[in-house]
């Protein structure tokens, strides 16, 4: 019986080390409490729901890995999404001297901040929504 | 969304994930980090912010100092929340998802 090849369910992102000057990428605090799970979901739905946006490792880029630095600082736009007040994400690139040109925390969206990882898709979609209009379709 | 105030217990286990999202293998860590808390109980197993410890915001870098066993989950062969840690002290049992998945399908699933 001939074998059937059954197109891939997987939607490959364009590769950030590649493209870079032609993404807007995200950096996203994924902590350990409600903020840092919604700043990280919100990242996967803007990679998800827009084309030229592209979600990158923060670990990485803390990591020193050049490639990954390399990227942050060609980005077209980079936006960093931080979870609480501690702007972790953010001082990450400010220790590195990489500069930014959106930065959000999710506790000032009107999300309070509780050690939890169960969080409400509702303001993760508002949020994603107001980083859209704010940062990536200007 | 109503949460409970009460202080959550220290876990005995401390899980760091890589959770970028840059690419499957570190979102697979996040999301298997995720599962291992749901399956066994935030009392067992807690997740550490790699953020915030890397930021010495305090709360977090005492917590982790109090912790019996620090667990890291890495998404790839760079396995940079194992090399942060190592740059904090810290020595880790490492786990890499992408490794433990080439092991068991015989597939790298890493495909950059």
């Amino acid at each position: 019986m001939e074998e059937v090849k059954q197109e891939s369910p997987v939607r490959l992102l364009p590769l950030c080390a590649k493209e870079a000057e032609h993404l807007d990428i995200i950096l996203a605090c994924d902590g350990a409490a409600s903020v840092g799970q919604i700043g990280h979901q919100v990242a996967v739905e803007l990679t998800n729901s827009k084309e030229e946006a592209r979600m990158c490792c923060l670990s990485a880029v803390a990591a020193e890995s050049k490639a990954h630095v390399d990227i942050a600082r060609r980005a077209r736009k980079l936006i960093v999404i931080n979870g609480c007040a501690n702007r972790c994400a953010s001082k990450i690139l400010d220790k590195l001297g990489i500069p930014y040109d959106y930065e959000i925390t999710i506790s000032k969206e009107g999300v309070e901040k509780a050690p939890t990882l169960d969080f409400n898709m509702e303001d993760v979609y508002r949020i994603a929504e107001k980083i859209a209009k704010e940062a990536l379709e200007k | 969304m109503n949460f409970q105030k009460e202080k959550p217990p220290l876990p005995k286990i401390g899980l760091f994930a890589c959770f970028s999202g840059g690419s499957n293998t570190g979102s697979l860590a996040g999301m298997a980090a995720l599962e291992v808390v749901k399956r066994l109980g935030s009392d067992i197993v807690g997740i550490c912010s790699l953020p915030a410890l890397l930021n010495e915001v305090p709360r977090q870098s005492t917590m982790v100092k109090k912790i019996q066993t620090i667990i890291v989950l890495d998404g790839c062969h760079q396995a940079c929340a194992s090399q942060l840690l190592a740059k904090e002290g810290i020595s880790p049992t490492v786990l890499v998802i992408g490794s433990i998945l080439q092991k068991e399908n015989g597939e790298n699933i890493t495909k950059f």
